[in-house]
């Protein structure tokens, strides 16, 4: 095979044979955008097995394991962006004309997109744990999940999720350049693992609207934000993954590797608690004596987010096959979204009507209208993700 | 505000952020060791025995590890075990926590640990011990501390703010799309026959 090198190869190289071809650039994006991808999985499952020590045993110190295992995951992924910034800005100072096929930062450094995102977010995430011991010892161990610091930690770990989409669509359009049909088949199953993994993180901060207790009052009247922060979060993901991704079925897909994760999640936390309470010698907190072996992010997961996948393949497909105008495909992505809004799961199976019940009529229909409103915003972001990443090479 | 000073900011924030993280890891590593001296010493009494309980840190600082060390005041025959908690006291929201602790190498039947204080307000440093003399408990109040409170508005802005650079990085990929598409110089993808509507649904110039 040919030897693919970055960029131009007839000037201001000192010495062009030992230019990093494309396939070292291929390798050290597509291993990076796999770490990561690996780094927010550990963070996911640390960060339910955080949710289930705080409620079943409650939070007693600042390193406990599931905190280790979530700043585990946000090291490796902050270490893996800054290994290939600092690689490919290395490169680029040694051979200027790589500097067009790399996003530059601050004048300093050259990198793909996606690492400054995972770089950025891993970030995010470490300065927040502090500040989140913080809030704790002032207002106690109960903080609710949608607490500051808890939402900087989360986000930031879905950020470097979304970060590694980045990286792994750079490298996917580098192995297509190249012909490397493995590597790319790889770069583009990491997209849809990682798609699946920011969608899993926010979905455990959305998942806390559905309850009555965080309705937004209005005086006349209150509303929920579960419909359109759900519908807001599908738009995005499930919208930039079916137009970022050159397959069928992408938006299913990433959410069918959601419920894996939570499967993973229902194999792993209850033992691992179990576990962990023999070796610390720790006591289940009052009312919480013999749970049931379950993990509480499992059960807790959003049913009808594969419905929601389900009807934005259908729709994306049939717009294909018969020509629908963009006006119907767009309406129709959007009310797949609004549909997801719906919330529903094992542990509540009834929620929906138990969310209707309190909201009231008035209550209902305003928290459907802004559950279309998160659903334009979401698809329209979607398509841009889709649209970028579809043509991302930096 | 122009591209290059934006990153620039953004650089600025990720170095001064990397160095709060590596500052409070080296402080709650350094909270764990006891000092030279202690900052408090109770001579308390655990059923039969007469212990001296030493804090390093007083008041204790929540959130962070409290040094402690426990010494017998009087010869004790045979050898003690210990058993240690930190109890939250009377509306601390906070759980009981088990201190970790090992033998103190320079004192018969005595350990040093560190007790873990995860809310402001009143604690108590529960010692209990068990020896041939029998089982006492000792309970060795502890007053926790924090940094003043910020107002809680702030901490909201705070705790948003990777949504407010996703809200950046969304606008200007937005802003750019728009350029792409009055430009109509996009590159165009190849088809693999998978979900390939964006060509028609994002793509369209203008």
């Amino acid at each position: 095979m040919a030897q693919h090198t970055v960029g131009r190869t007839d000037a201001l190289s000192p010495s062009a044979s030992h230019v990093p071809s494309l396939h070292t650039v291929l390798l050290l994006r597509l291993t990076a955008g796999l770490v990561a991808l690996l780094a927010t999985i550990v963070t996911f499952v640390g960060t339910s097995w955080d949710i289930q020590w705080h409620t079943l045993i409650g939070r007693d110190r600042t390193l406990i394991p599931p905190h280790i295992m979530m700043l585990t995951g946000v090291t490796i992924g902050g270490i893996a962006a800054l290994t290939v910034i600092i690689t490919e800005t290395i490169w680029v100072r040694r051979y200027l004309h790589m500097a067009q096929q790399l996003t530059p930062f601050a004048g300093l450094f050259s990198g793909p997109l996606g690492a400054y995102i995972v770089g950025y977010a891993a970030l995010n995430s470490a300065v927040a744990f502090p500040l989140d011991t913080y809030w704790h010892s002032l207002y106690g161990i109960d903080v609710k999940l949608w607490a500051p610091f808890h939402i900087m930690i989360i986000s930031g770990m879905a950020l470097m999720a979304f970060g590694a989409v980045y990286i792994l669509a750079s490298a996917a359009h580098v192995a297509a350049r190249l012909e490397a049909r493995k590597a790319e088949r790889s770069a583009y199953l990491g997209m849809i693992g990682a798609f699946a993994a920011s969608l899993s993180l926010f979905a455990l901060l959305v998942s806390q609207g559905s309850s009555p207790h965080n309705s937004v009052p209005l005086g006349f009247a209150s509303f929920s934000l579960y419909p359109v922060l759900a519908a807001l979060l599908l738009g995005c993901m499930l919208g930039g993954a079916a137009y970022a991704l050159p397959w069928k079925w992408v938006a299913t897909s990433v959410v069918g590797v959601t419920f894996l994760f939570a499967f993973i999640d229902q194999l792993v936390i209850p033992p691992a608690l179990t576990w962990l309470m023999q070796i610390e010698q720790l006591t289940y907190r009052a009312g919480h004596a013999n749970p049931p072996p379950v993990s509480l992010v499992a059960v807790a997961w959003p049913l009808v987010f594969l419905v929601s996948a389900f009807l934005i393949d259908l729709c994306i497909q049939r717009s294909r096959q018969q020509g629908w105008s963009e006006r119907r495909l767009f309406i129709s992505l959007v009310l797949a979204t609004l549909v997801g809004g719906i919330p529903l799961s094992l542990v509540n199976p009834q929620s929906a009507l138990t969310l209707a019940g309190s909201l009231g009529v008035v209550g209902t229909l305003l928290s459907l209208v802004l559950g279309a409103l998160g659903g334009v915003i979401g698809i329209r972001l979607g398509q841009s993700i889709g649209a970028t990443i579809r043509t991302l090479e930096r | 505000m122009s591209k290059m000073v934006l990153q620039r900011l953004f650089l600025v924030l990720g170095v001064v952020g990397l160095v709060v993280v590596l500052v409070d890891l080296g402080i709650s590593i350094a909270a764990t060791f006891p000092g030279a001296t202690p900052a408090r010493v109770d001579q308390v009494t655990a059923g039969p025995y007469h212990l001296a309980v030493s804090l390093y840190s007083n008041p204790a600082n929540a959130g962070y590890a409290l040094p402690f060390a426990v010494a017998p005041t009087q010869a004790v025959s045979g050898t003690l075990a210990y058993h240690t908690y930190s109890i939250p006291g009377k509306g601390v929201d906070a759980t009981p926590i088990r201190a970790t602790f090992h033998a103190d190498p320079n004192v018969r039947n005595g350990i040093q640990g560190a007790a873990e204080i995860t809310v402001r307000g009143p604690w108590t440093l529960q010692v209990t011990v068990n020896g041939a003399a029998g089982q006492g408990v000792a309970n060795v109040p502890i007053t926790a501390v924090a940094l003043p409170p910020i107002p809680v508005w702030l901490g909201w802005t705070i705790g948003f703010v990777p949504f407010y650079v996703l809200c950046v990085f969304f606008v200007i990929q937005l802003s750019r799309d728009k350029k792409t598409e009055q430009t109509g110089t996009e590159h165009m993808p190849v088809s693999e026959g998978g979900n390939d509507v964006s060509t028609r649904a994002t793509r369209h110039t203008a």
